[in-house]
């Protein structure tokens, strides 16, 4: 087949022809996008599209969040629409993980730049999430849930269920553990 | 030398036509959003942030341009009334790119905030925030935009297929039941005797159906590759495309049904519609 047919069909062939801004626009988003998939960094607007393909390891235990207000439980897994219900429990997730430690994000740079993290530590300050942020949660998450559910949140508990699979992969719980008490 | 490209000229009334359709989706969304308490004024004024190792986001939260707007009454409110106006507005002129522009600047703005204070970066909103940058083109450019979206939309589901074929995870055996268990454990204590509980534990004592969904999953994102090749497959890759999201809902409690947006450039026009007037 003649090359000059084949490069005819081409789609970046035929913008290259008509417009070459367009062009250089269309080839930088391409080749970006395939750069951050390739090195696995994720630069919005040039998104990573793994999906669940991290090979999954059985965790020791999976978190289940009780989350009670005025001594009633808020079940968040039916009843809000997803976007209420991620904004319900991711937070709160990273909320327990940063609780008794630093900023997961943070932990993770320090791993992967080592002696390098130095270089970005002042930008880090100002970006990542400090004890202040910690401290001002549970008055956050008061607010958002009287927002969600229209209640006046007078006392808020949440707990933190560590459950497994028994054999039979039935959830049995194996331990439990306050993370927010606000009367 | 004869412009093929000539005869697939989008009309003006054409791009009129999908510019409606996809913002009639995305005001869907959006309203979507307001539903669910999600909308920047709803938000209360969040305090936990997650930039990850995102550089848009650490410039945007080095600039506190997120905090400052989350948790600024006046600017909170003034966000979402610029999307859900410029969203309109758009609906009733589709013609005029200042809407739109300001619909992709204020989207972006709440993109950020959306993603950053929920301490998730989801993927279900790229194709409110990437699809309308088509609309700022006309004519053949619009064509030529239109027909890039379709090679992202083949993007996104390929990528998530080569991500697992190099990952490997298509040969853990529990790759299905383990997703299944990380997102829906909170759903199936709290909601034991539900018939989609009773779905789903039954999956759970069955895992050979989970893995195999979830490997139909993976060869079904692996067949849009066939895109990048011909166009004679996109009607099936169209409705595909519409089932994806539906597994994912189920497999993991995801909603990305705006991707079906991203869809739409895998439908086939009827030709009486690219004929008329060609703007360039």
């Amino acid at each position: 087949m003649d090359l000059n047919k084949i490069m005819e069909r081409l789609f970046l062939y035929k913008v290259y022809k008509f417009n070459k801004k367009l062009f250089i626009f269309f080839t930088g988003f391409a080749m970006l996008s395939l750069i951050c998939n390739i090195t696995g960094n994720e630069i919005t607007p040039f998104y990573v599209w793994g999906m669940y393909s991290e090979k999954e390891v059985a965790p020791v235990h999976y978190e289940i969040f009780r989350v009670q207000i005025n001594n009633n439980l808020v079940d968040y897994s039916t009843g809000f629409l997803p976007e209420n219900r991620l904004f319900l429990l991711s937070p709160l997730t990273y909320y327990a993980s940063m609780k008794n430690a630093k900023d997961p994000t943070e932990v993770f740079l320090k791993e992967k730049l080592k002696d390098k993290f130095a270089m970005i530590q002042p930008y880090a300050k100002r970006v990542l999430n400090s004890q202040k942020e910690v401290n001002e949660f549970p008055s956050w998450y008061r607010r958002y849930l009287q927002q969600t559910t229209g209640k006046i949140v007078q006392n808020l508990k949440v707990e933190v269920l560590n459950t497994s699979y028994d054999i039979h992969n039935n959830i049995r719980i194996d331990s439990t553990y306050t993370l927010i008490d606000e009367r | 030398m004869k412009d093929k490209t000539q005869e697939k000229i989008f009309s003006r009334k054409y791009i009129n036509l999908l510019c409606r359709i996809v913002f009639t989706l995305i005001l869907i969304d959006l309203s979507i959003a307001g539903l669910s308490n999600t909308l920047t004024h709803q938000l209360q004024a969040p305090v936990l942030k997650y930039p990850y190792v995102d550089p848009t986001f650490w410039i945007m939260h080095l600039l506190r341009i997120p905090e400052f707007i989350s948790s600024n009454f006046y600017f909170a409110w003034g966000l979402d009334i610029s999307l859900f106006a410029s969203c309109i507005g758009v609906l009733l002129f589709p013609q005029k790119k200042l809407l739109i522009t300001l619909f992709i600047v204020s989207y972006f703005f709440y993109y950020i905030i959306f993603n950053s204070f929920s301490t998730h970066h989801n993927h279900f909103q790229i194709p409110v925030l990437i699809v309308p940058i088509a609309f700022l083109f006309s004519g053949k450019a619009f064509t030529f935009s239109w027909e890039g979206l379709r090679y992202f939309c083949l993007f996104t589901y390929s990528g998530a297929f080569f991500w697992k074929l190099f990952r490997l995870s298509w040969l853990n055996p529990e790759q299905g039941i383990l997703i299944v268990k990380k997102n829906l454990t909170p759903y199936l204590y709290f909601n034991p005797g539900s018939l989609l509980s009773n779905i789903y534990n039954w999956l759970l004592r069955n895992p050979l159906c989970l893995e195999i969904m979830f490997l139909t999953g993976f060869a079904i994102e692996g067949a849009f590759i066939v895109g990048f090749f011909t166009k004679k497959f996109d009607k099936y890759l169209l409705v595909l495309s519409l089932i994806l999201p539906i597994g994912f809902w189920f497999f993991a409690d995801v909603p990305f049904f705006a991707q079906v947006i991203l869809s739409l450039t895998l439908l086939h026009i009827n030709p009486k519609y690219l004929r008329g007037e060609n703007n360039n």
